[in-house]
């Protein structure tokens, strides 16, 4: 559905990517980590077509997003990360911009504004920044567009809301959508993705599905005397208190599982161990 | 069809969001004139014939400049702009309905609820015993004005307000007065350049002042409808274009 060949683009003179390739498809939902200025929110600005690459191409369907085509632009939607709306009423915004989005679900939109509990009587420039991403991402998901891409959606959200919004958004997206969430709380994604891919130093480092990840790889804190017990299973360590945190060619389906904060730290270490232990062990 | 219904939707998107800055934009501009009016009441001065159509005119081309700096506001609110950038409609309808809208609709409305507030004054003037007659808001010189610098004034703050992130209008009318003065440094230097090498020197430049100003008269715009309208229409060119090529750099 999107593929994205050969991309470079850069800010300056250093580009951030090079000659990145990346295809995803229909019904996943795509877990897009990296560290600060890894370039994740450009990536999600070049598939909406607000920026264009400069050498490469980025496509839905066959469609470059250098055209702007409306067939291009009616298959997205996006949540930034941070954004301020204008001083206008709630139902203006909706009455102006439901219009235009074809797939719109007013049913949806309205359960979720009860389950997050917003207050439609203020104007939108006076919601907090919380009440603003619940407006938002209520929106959002009602689009109900064959893409969508959320920006650190549950930033700015409290414990509770980000409980919901994982409910609602599990709930809203349909088979055939693809969802690209991109954040660096990754707590807040787990249980929701079907895909992890890690985006360092202007290349695609890591790109596997979770349910391959969990089949393969699991996660134990051992102390410092067992080390050995199970040095050969090893394929990252890091030092804590009393021993070490590692990730393990998983061997039995009681292991548990890797946790995607430690998975996501080892693959910034050395994506190599763990791509080619994934790779070639079918 | 298809096509249309966009535009359709765009449209009806542009003005609902765009409604508040004009309803503030037109009643800001009326009560001006209003206040005007009172004080040239009160003062007994009298109003000269073009009274109304001078402040017709300042209301057309001033609120045209504010109608023309908060289009496409979405594009200078910070997460907004490449919502506005994806929204499922061609760039082209999304600049011909704000075109539409500040060009052609500002014109109507404004033109509209002006005639609309001579009607209350002529009326409420009538209740008071002061009998004014429907004044004259096309005069001629308003008919240039809206001919002239109507166009220009939309044409050049639509570019404005589509390159630059804030300081629309600040930044839009220093760096269009910089220009301006930098093609008419430009005309006085290629004059000079050019008597000194036909006519060998500044004393025949200063003999023959009166000629040149005739002859660089023709550089002026504002003597010439045509070469406004091609200005005009490479302005608002640029701007569909920026459009086109904006990025969220």
């Amino acid at each position: 559905m999107i593929e994205i060949e050969n991309l470079t683009f850069s800010y300056g003179k250093e580009p951030l990517f090079k000659e990145l390739n990346l295809n995803l498809e229909k019904g996943k939902i795509y877990g897009l980590l990296g560290l600060n200025g890894a370039g994740k929110t450009t990536l999600l600005n070049l598939i909406m077509s607000a920026l264009f690459p400069q050498r490469g191409s980025v496509k839905i369907d066959g469609i470059d997003s250098r055209k702007r085509a409306v067939e291009y632009l009616r298959n997205l939607f996006i949540v930034p990360e941070q954004f301020y709306f204008s001083a206008i009423s709630s139902k203006a915004f909706l009455m102006a911009n439901i219009p235009l989005y074809p797939y719109f679900n007013k049913r949806l939109f309205e359960s979720f504004v009860q389950e997050f509990n917003l207050d439609l009587k203020k104007k939108l420039n006076k919601l907090s920044g919380g009440q603003g991403k619940r407006f938002l991402l209520s929106f959002a998901l009602a689009v109900q567009s064959p893409i969508l891409l959320l920006d650190e959606p549950t930033n700015a959200l409290d414990i509770p809301a980000k409980r919901i919004f994982k409910k609602l958004f599990l709930s809203s997206i349909s088979d055939n959508s693809l969802t690209i969430i991109s954040t660096h709380q990754v707590a807040d994604i787990e249980g929701i993705i079907d895909q992890i891919i890690i985006l360092h130093k202007g290349k695609i480092v890591f790109n596997q599905p979770i349910e391959k990840i969990n089949e393969k790889l699991s996660e134990r804190e051992i102390p410092t005397n067992q080390f050995q017990e199970y040095k050969e299973r090893i394929l990252y360590q890091v030092k804590e208190f009393g021993g070490y945190r590692v990730i393990l060619k998983r061997i039995s389906s009681d292991e548990p599982a890797v946790n995607i904060e430690t998975l996501f730290n080892a693959i910034i270490e050395n994506s190599e161990v763990i791509n080619t232990y994934l790779t070639y062990n079918n | 069809m298809a096509t249309l219904k966009n535009f359709i939707k765009v449209l009806r998107r542009e003005i609902i969001l765009n409604s508040t800055v004009w309803i503030y934009t037109i009643v800001s501009f009326l009560s001006l004139t209003l206040l005007a009016f009172i004080i040239s009441i009160a003062s007994h001065s009298g109003q000269s014939e073009d009274f109304f159509s001078f402040w017709y005119n300042v209301g057309l081309i001033m609120g045209n400049i504010f109608v023309s700096i908060s289009a496409f506001r979405d594009l200078r609110l910070r997460g907004f702009d490449v919502i506005y950038i994806s929204m499922p409609v061609s760039t082209f309808q999304k600049w011909f309905s704000v075109w539409l809208l500040t060009f052609v609709g500002y014109f109507l409305v404004f033109t509209a609820a002006f005639y609309l507030f001579l009607l209350i004054i002529v009326g409420v003037s009538a209740v008071f015993g002061l009998h004014i007659g429907m004044p004259q808001i096309f005069t001629p010189n308003v008919l240039e004005q809206i001919k002239n610098i109507y166009p220009l004034i939309n044409a050049l703050f639509l570019l404005g307000a589509i390159v630059f992130k804030r300081y629309v209008f600040l930044l839009t009318a220093s760096i269009s007065i910089g220009i301006i003065i930098i093609i008419n440094l430009f005309f006085v230097l290629f004059a000079w350049i050019y008597l000194k090498i036909t006519l060998g020197g500044i004393t025949p430049l200063i003999k023959d002042i009166s000629s040149l100003a005739i002859g660089f008269s023709d550089f002026e715009f504002s003597n010439n409808p045509m070469k406004n309208y091609i200005l005009d229409f490479i302005l608002w060119t640029a701007s569909f274009f920026k459009l086109k090529e904006k990025q969220l750099k």
